[in-house]
């Protein structure tokens, strides 16, 4: 990793304290600490229940649009931006582009990250853009790029499906043309359990392998979808897992998205009526008050 | 500035006081009008289009015509503006913006807060790592502050490195740090030569509407005094390092600096927590920071200068406002039910 | 060929005097009458020639009959106004000309609507490979290396190794790292920083594909728990890109990885907190790694309502979406991600999804045949490099 003179540096090889945490639970223990007998989750939810979502559009001021959503404990921000030309482009690009950045905060996640962007941020980032694409009406800003920044203020999960979603929302709040709204789900998948809307630590299990069981599935599930079209813009899987589970968490995704929908759809009406409210009111002063000397 | 010349024609009327001139040509009343430009004091050629819409009586209406053209009043560049004495956002021109802070919001940090100085958010986080503490100063343990404003925050910045004004953030923070003494380093040493914290301070701006500094500092120290850091011990001999989370030990926080930004206009108008569009337009910027009721330090990044009397007057509503933001501080820590 | 007269041959019953030279040596009477008589029998009468129905049904099959009836029908009115000869050219050309424009027609029509009958433009189906070559152990310097070459796509892949302290929160395992170097020659549009993007998308997707223990065991390459273990440096060059990068890089890293030699340790000491490692003299002496359970990435393109796997740039450029899967011989699927623009409905995707997998268990059955058979041929195997 090249020095980053820009930046005040601490010093080089420290650790995460997490690191010496005496217990080193099995992978059993710590599916059993996660899951009680009747298969419910350490938050009292059942395996296909979606944690409750606050969403709000308009939070950044400076920006053309912007949200915010909160799944329990994770929380991510996310702005767009008037579009600018694509820099260093000289040729014509009949489709806008949209450049999009995810990033964690550095004291997002269990363990300090960095602050310049490492892989897993950029696939992320990557992610983000593939998800987002098929929904914006791109040939309406030609040559031009619309940024699309998401900031992972603490991760509990889900935090790239929350940005996906969130990222929706603050495209129609900047009134980007799209198709449709974007909302995303995360599923994880541990041998036999499959957990919807996973937190932090429920992700952290999915991604090991579980032991000596009747399956060996392991991964997590990331889908965005538009609802309007049926059409799922992005499907990224990682983790080990057979076909037949895959497959049939397409479904299970499908119908988490079903659900944020609504939500979000909720959401951007509340900011609709909201501005409309005060457009009304800000006309009756017009009348009343203002006057003009020439 | 491209217009029809119909709308260009009817009435124009020249304000003209230090070099800013403005020209307002509108039809048919309120509606229509609007089309100001703004021109640089000194020679910078011209700025943003700006429009500017005000009346007779005290408020001022902010509109957005078109998304490049932003909307603003400048009382004070007009000699005959009836709506002296107010700024864009409505607030009189010694009044500061109102002021929220939300501590230990983070879970995932051992320290967090959430400032909002009117439109501008800051957040804190804290994290802590464990290192061995550098050679020359085996009993201190690491602070590392850093400022990051990212493209989030603002269309004045782009993805990349960090700007020269995010650099510079940081080196105020870190300074104020170090000289206000707030944290002492011996205390985040766990064993000499061995083992010491380190503690991560990251400032994010979520919103740049101006003061970005004043928010920094609070949430900076709003969070340190959150910090609770887990019991550790460590055996010289074998070098095992055990952590145990459910014992927890506070921070110790003995100083608690508040910073003030004044925007200078004209040489002569002071403005106390500027919003972004003021801090564009200013000719300078002087940054107060108050610890308990003595001067810390006074940060003045070039612009025009200032008089001994105006710098009195600084530092004089600056000691009001740290009175004013240490006990919405202590308020908010004390909510966290500690 | 039978002949007509039976096999004998003509002669000319004008006799000698067909020759001017004979007629000028001078003729009989006779000679003279039978070359009047000759003469005047060249001459067609007013009524001549005739048509004979029998003749006519003598000389043409009942086939060729039937099909010139329409057009003759259709000349016998128009013989009287224009001519029996001029009728006779016109009847000729129109037949020929009809039967030009058919089988353009023909072709047209067929090239126009049957595209889509699991057929590209270069003959392969929908589910074909381009034909592919790999081979290991190509650079000398590197501890496992691959060519493989699908095609006008190019990739070469080298495995450095080096010894390294794992990660504090997985002592127990090695490390593995893909960079993925796009070369300006590969194709314009990597020029400038075009190829970068690209290239973290592949390594990415590489690393994610390769992420489980189930499918790569990086504690293959722990030498001393917490201290020290070997990383892998996956470099993999682009020579030549012709479209389905994906699939051709994740076949060339598995052959490299097969090809990997890890020297064996002897022994290792620690001493205070330093670590002493003793490498194996012999370069012999050294491991191979299991790369039975890696996996390989199938892409699957979706043009029109169909989706091709192996596509070309061309057929690349044109769609707007494909998904990417990666898949063990185990048939477990390891990654999956959408390239491209466009968006699938999730039946579509689910299709997909069944298709890929069937491709990429006859893959990986393919490359672990080709890789068996080059180490059979071990030391004595001929390298070919990049003169073929």
């Amino acid at each position: 990793m090249p020095v980053d003179s820009r930046r005040l540096q601490g010093p080089e090889n420290a650790n995460s304290y997490t690191l010496y945490l005496p217990n080193s639970n099995t992978c059993r223990g710590l599916l059993n600490d996660l899951i009680t007998n009747d298969k419910k989750r350490k938050d009292g939810r059942g395996l296909s229940d979606h944690r409750r979502i606050y969403m709000k559009t308009g939070v950044v001021s400076q920006a053309k649009g912007s949200a915010y959503i909160e799944q329990n404990n994770t929380k991510v921000i996310c702005s767009v931006f008037d579009p600018r030309e694509i820099p260093r482009k000289s040729d014509y690009s009949v489709n806008g582009e949209l450049y999009c950045e995810f990033k964690f905060a550095p004291f997002s996640c269990i363990k300090w990250r960095s602050h310049q962007p490492d892989a897993f941020e950029k696939e992320c980032s990557l992610i983000l853009r593939r998800s987002l694409e098929p929904a914006v009406c791109r040939h309406e800003f030609p040559n031009f790029q619309v940024d699309v920044y998401a900031l992972v203020l603490e991760n509990d999960g889900s935090a790239l499906a929350a940005a996906i979603t969130c990222a929706g929302l603050a495209l129609a709040d900047a009134s980007v043309p799209m198709y449709d709204l974007v909302v995303a789900a995360t599923l994880g998948i541990h041998g036999d359990n499959k957990f919807l809307d996973p937190s932090a630590e429920e992700e952290s299990l999915c991604n090991i392998s579980p032991p000596d069981g009747r399956s060996h599935n392991h991964g997590i599930i990331t889908a965005a979808f538009s609802p309007a079209h049926q059409q799922m813009s992005d499907f990224a899987q990682s983790g080990v897992m057979d076909i037949e589970c895959v497959t049939s968490s397409i479904e299970v995704l499908r119908e988490a998205c079903e659900i944020i929908y609504p939500l979000s759809q909720q959401c951007l009406l509340k900011s609709v009526t909201k501005v409309f409210k005060k457009k009304q009111t800000e006309t009756k002063l017009d009348i009343s008050s203002d006057k003009i000397e020439y | 500035m491209r217009s029809r010349n119909n709308v260009l024609k009817p009435n124009f009327r020249i304000y003209a006081k230090t070099g800013i001139l403005c020209l307002i040509y509108g039809q048919h009343g309120f509606r229509q009008i609007g089309y100001v430009v703004l021109m640089e004091p000194f020679g910078v050629a011209w700025k943003d289009h700006v429009i500017f819409l005000f009346n007779s009586h005290k408020s001022v209406h902010k509109r957005e015509c078109n998304p490049f053209i932003t909307l603003l009043i400048l009382l004070q560049n007009f000699s005959s503006a009836p709506a002296q004495g107010v700024r864009p956002d409505g607030r009189s021109l010694q009044k500061f913006r109102p002021v929220s802070i939300n501590v230990g919001s983070i879970k995932t940090a051992e320290g967090s807060a959430i400032v909002k100085i009117g439109n501008t958010v800051v957040v804190c986080g804290i994290k802590a790592e464990l290192a061995a503490p550098k050679a020359e100063e085996p009993n201190r343990g690491y602070l590392v502050p850093n400022v990051e404003l990212p493209p989030l925050c603002s269309p004045k910045f782009r993805p990349g490195p960090p700007s020269d004004q995010a650099q510079v953030s940081s080196n105020f923070i870190a300074e104020t740090l170090a000289h206000s003494g707030c944290v002492d380093l011996t205390d985040l040493c766990i064993v000499p030569e061995h083992l010491a914290w380190v503690l991560h301070c990251d400032l994010i701006c979520l919103d740049h509407d101006g003061s970005l500094l004043d928010a920094c500092v609070i949430a900076l120290v709003a969070a340190l005094r959150t910090v609770k850091l887990p019991h550790v011990s460590y055996d010289v001999n074998t070098e095992a390092t055990v952590v145990s989370t459910e014992k927890r030990n506070k921070l110790q926080v003995y100083n608690t600096p508040v910073a003030t930004t004044y925007a200078i206009f004209d040489d002569e108008i002071l403005l106390p927590d500027p919003t972004n569009e003021e801090e564009t337009l200013s000719s300078g910027a002087v940054t107060v920071v108050i610890q308990g009721d003595m001067l810390c330090s006074v940060h003045k990044p070039g612009g025009s200068p200032l008089t001994e009397s105006q710098l009195q007057e600084c530092v004089s509503g600056a000691l009001k406002r740290a009175e004013y933001i240490n006990k919405l501080v202590n308020t908010a820590i004390k909510s966290l039910g500690t | 060929m039978a002949s007509d007269t039976g096999g004998v041959k003509p002669f000319a019953i004008q006799g000698r005097l067909a020759r001017e030279r004979e007629r000028l040596l001078g003729m009989t009477e006779k000679e003279r009458a039978w070359r009047r008589q000759w003469l005047k029998d060249q001459e067609l009468s007013r009524n001549e020639p005739r048509y004979v129905p029998e003749y006519y049904t003598e000389r043409y099959n009942p086939i060729r009959r039937a099909y010139k009836m329409p057009l003759d029908m259709a000349f016998k009115p128009l013989a009287p106004v224009l001519g029996a000869e001029r009728t006779a050219v016109i009847r000729w050309f129109t037949g020929k000309f009809l039967m030009i424009g058919f089988a353009i027609y023909a072709t047209a029509y067929y090239f126009k609507y049957n595209a889509h009958e699991d057929f590209r433009c270069d003959g392969r189906t929908r589910l074909d490979y381009r034909p592919m070559e790999v081979e290991t152990d190509v650079v000398s310097h590197a501890s496992g290396s691959a060519r493989l070459r699908l095609a006008n796509t190019d990739i070469l892949v080298g495995v450095k190794t080096e010894i390294d302290t794992p990660y504090p929160e997985r002592p127990r395992e090695g490390k593995i790292e893909f960079f993925v170097d796009c070369s300006a020659n590969a194709t314009p549009a990597f020029e400038g920083r075009g190829g970068e993007e690209l290239g973290t998308e592949i390594s990415n997707s590489l690393a994610t594909s390769y992420q489980s223990s189930q499918t790569f065991d990086l504690t293959a390459l722990c030498i001393l728990p917490g201290r020290q273990c070997w990383k892998l440096y996956v470099d993999i060059l682009i020579l030549e890109c012709g479209g389905n990068l994906f699939d051709a890089v994740s076949l060339a890293v598995k052959a490299a990885l097969h090809n990997v030699r890890i020297p064996k340790v002897k022994a290792a000491s620690l001493d205070g907190g330093t670590v002493d490692l003793q490498l194996s003299d012999d370069p012999f002496d050294c491991y191979h790694l299991d790369v039975s359970a890696a996996p390989c990435l199938v892409t699957l393109c979706k043009i029109g309502d169909h989706c091709v796997v192996d596509p070309t740039a061309e057929e690349e450029m044109c769609s707007n979406a494909s998904v990417v899967m990666a898949i063990t011989e185990k048939s477990l699927v390891t990654s999956v991600f959408k390239t491209g623009v466009g968006s699938f409905h999730p039946q579509t995707l689910l299709d997909i999804l069944k298709v890929g997998l069937a491709i990429g268990l006859n893959l990986n059955k393919a490359l672990k045949a080709a890789l068996l058979e080059e180490r059979e041929q071990g030391h004595v195997k001929e390298c070919c490099g990049f003169l073929k």
